[in-house]
């Protein structure tokens, strides 16, 4: 039974990923057919997987309901209503439909955008605590964070005219060299890794 | 118990006055605009001249590839990029591989974007969002039609622009809103089939993505806010970028003091202690 | 003028609720913070359902069978779900990680890895401009020492003039990357101001009007 369970499984992705190998190295019409097919399955695939994860959250939060849970229990049901509400909308609409662009606009954009601002006072907060030149390295970051950060506004050219030619050095120079070390350190790894998955030597899904 | 000295209580400030603090510089300067030189970055200008220097009819492949929280910090940029795509004598397909896109697409071209005498399916078509992450960009570039209508739900089969553009192979450029969408279409489009390929990038990510820009990888990079007002000065069309820069300018500026003070707090507090 | 605009009312409202974070978790946080959830799930769902019905179920309505596999894989997926029978998404799940890894490793190999190395050797050209080919140089230096920092298979015994030389090349290494990730920071530290400016314009502009 291991075989049915774990064996086809790996041997399925790996042959699927010496599929995409070979459409790219090995141009052939027949490759190109069936590789091409296989990213459409792909997709449609990703598209099937969206779903387990609504599964999961409305099983956490229908079991809050069911349980009355105290100070959640009324919550959890305002987001489950809001959501079949709008996917109603979108299902039997269609997105375009003024409803759904009036919360997708409103509502949704408004709350995620908010939310991502909560971080921006959280980073400063957080910035004025813990951004502390303790030793040589610490320093060394956060001496680099303040002449680019005053590259990239323009009021670091009022309080020192050559900040943007140190703060551009510092991009351009040992940024980009130190990027580049790190991408391509990790590209070699994420290979290594990709090719032990495909040969059924990594750990995971199955 | 002894009162802890000032530099103590300075360092465990409540993280309240700080949000405070920060939160009354940015609504005073966004009440009392202030307007400060911006010069213009050469990632930004290499899209520009970039832009400008396609043949008319050339395809430029425009994809929205981040959450609608981060439109404020791409929105400017992207508006502006694709206003001057449509200023130009170019055809472009609008596309997005994250969930989110295909609507901020949608109402920026509807409400922010004057499209001059441009006409729906022979000069700008837009397909909606493609699943699949990386996997939807691959199968994307290689047949436009996949995902078989567009985002008002017209079969692309019957859309002129997508009778000339069929792959990757027909466009001339690819620019990328956003993150981690740069990573996918580098790998299955520019990779793959040599397109170039231009950002409209978050502050955090421009740093990552130098080393592409340095290798000819991108053609162009904007830095977000700053890259959409920029990119606004030169269509001499300012816009929300600009609206936010001075504001923007001086916040930043205001927590980088923060940090200054506090690395002042702590080394006067270690020294007192010491 | 303070606007209207009823649209402007809710968002304006929403927004402060978010921001009623900043003071602490009340209430009016969590009922803002998980309408947020709903809306996210939900537009989610809907773009997903219309992927399948464009991709899969309309073609296989118009008479192209084959395309049963890719909804029955899909369904396998859900399987997931329950602990006895999740060993039968492993098919679909098999095979999305193969097209994946497939199409990344084929990515990586040339953009990361042969323009990278690329753009890295032709950085050695020596150019008309002493200060340029000083920065080439550094770049070089400084490419070559964060690659050689993330080799940690050096094997069990190295002679000590090559540990030496391996010292300091990982502290070369470090102060540059603790350059390169402060240069991250500080761009990090602007995107987040960015998020907050957009919203105080919103608050203060659209909806008080001032």
């Amino acid at each position: 039974m291991s075989f049915v369970k774990r064996q086809i499984p790996i041997f399925l992705t790996g042959l699927v990923g010496a599929i995409m190998l070979a459409e790219y190295y090995f141009p052939l019409v027949p490759v190109q057919i069936v590789a091409t097919e296989i990213q459409r399955w792909a997709v449609i695939l990703s598209a099937f997987a969206i779903f387990t994860s609504t599964f999961q959250l409305l099983r956490f939060h229908g079991k809050k309901i069911v349980e009355r849970a105290a100070g959640q229990w009324y919550i959890s049901g305002w987001m489950i209503a809001i959501m079949l509400f709008m996917v109603a909308i979108g299902v039997a609409y269609s997105v375009r439909h003024p409803i759904y662009m009036w919360l997708f606009n409103n509502v949704y954009y408004t709350l995620s955008a908010s939310t991502n601002s909560l971080m921006g006072f959280f980073v400063a907060s957080a910035a004025y605590r813990a951004f502390k030149a303790r030793n040589i390295e610490g320093s060394v970051l956060l001496i680099s964070a303040l002449i680019v950060a005053f590259t990239n506004v323009p009021i670091g050219m009022l309080l020192w005219s050559d900040f943007p030619t140190v703060g551009n050095w510092i991009r351009n120079v040992v940024n980009t060299a130190a990027f580049r070390g790190i991408l391509i350190g990790a590209a070699i790894g994420t290979v290594v890794l990709g090719i032990k998955r495909l040969i059924g030597r990594s750990g995971g899904y199955a | 118990m002894a009162k802890p000295d000032i530099w103590t209580r300075l360092q465990n400030v409540d993280a309240r006055a700080i949000y405070a603090i920060i939160g009354l510089v940015i609504a005073s300067f966004v009440l009392q605009p202030v307007v400060l030189p911006l010069p213009v970055s050469p990632g930004t200008r290499m899209l520009y001249d970039f832009i400008n220097k396609l043949p008319p009819d050339s395809v430029v492949v425009m994809s929205e590839e981040h959450t609608v929280g981060f439109w404020p910090e791409c929105g400017p940029g992207a508006v502006a990029v694709w206003q001057h795509a449509f200023q130009r004598p170019l055809k472009l397909i609008f596309v997005a591989f994250v969930q989110d896109g295909a609507l901020m697409e949608h109402t920026a071209l509807t409400t922010l974007i004057d499209k001059g005498n441009k006409k729906y399916g022979d000069d700008y078509v837009q397909i909606g969002f493609v699943a699949g992450e990386e996997t939807g960009v691959a199968a994307f570039a290689k047949d436009f039609t996949m995902s078989k209508s567009d985002y008002y739900g017209t079969p692309l089969e019957t859309l002129p622009l997508l009778k000339k553009a069929r792959s990757a192979k027909d466009v001339a450029l690819w620019v990328v809103t956003g993150s981690i969408g740069n990573y996918w279409v580098l790998r299955q489009v520019n990779a793959a089939y040599g397109v170039p390929q231009a950002t409209v990038t978050m502050a955090a990510q421009e740093a990552i993505y130098l080393p592409y820009l340095s290798s000819g990888q991108f053609v162009g990079m904007l830095n977000s806010v700053r890259g959409g007002a920029e990119y606004e000065n030169l269509l001499k069309r300012p816009g929300f970028g600009n609206q936010m820069m001075g504001a923007l300018t001086v916040g930043t500026g205001a927590i980088f003091c923060l940090v200054i003070f506090g690395n002042i707090v702590y080394w006067m507090g270690r020294r007192r202690r010491k | 003028m303070i606007s209207l605009d009823v649209a402007i009312w809710v968002a304006a409202i929403f927004n402060l609720l978010q921001w009623s974070y900043l003071y602490k978790e009340t209430r009016f946080f969590r009922f803002s913070e998980h309408t947020f959830l709903g809306l996210s799930i939900a537009n989610v769902l809907v773009l997903a359902i219309v992927n399948i019905v464009n991709m899969a179920i309309n073609p296989l309505m118009k008479g192209q069978v084959v395309y049963i596999l890719p909804i029955v894989l899909g369904i396998s997926i859900w399987t997931i779900v329950w602990t006895k029978y999740a060993w039968v998404s492993r098919y679909a799940i098999g095979l999305m990680i193969g097209a994946v890894t497939g199409l990344s490793i084929r990515g990586y190999l040339k953009a990361n890895i042969a323009d990278q190395l690329s753009a890295v050797i032709t950085l050695a050209k020596p150019t008309s401009d002493p200060f340029q080919n000083f920065n080439n140089a550094l770049m070089i230096i400084f490419t070559i020492a964060t690659i050689v920092y993330f080799f940690f298979t050096t094997g069990s015994r190295i002679p000590p003039p090559l540990a030496r030389m391996r010292s300091t090349i990982e502290r070369i290494a470090r102060y540059v990357m603790m350059a390169a990730f402060g240069t991250v920071i500080g761009g990090d530290i602007f995107a987040r101001t960015a998020m907050m400016t957009a919203r105080v314009i919103f608050i203060l502009k659209q909806w008080l009007g001032l």
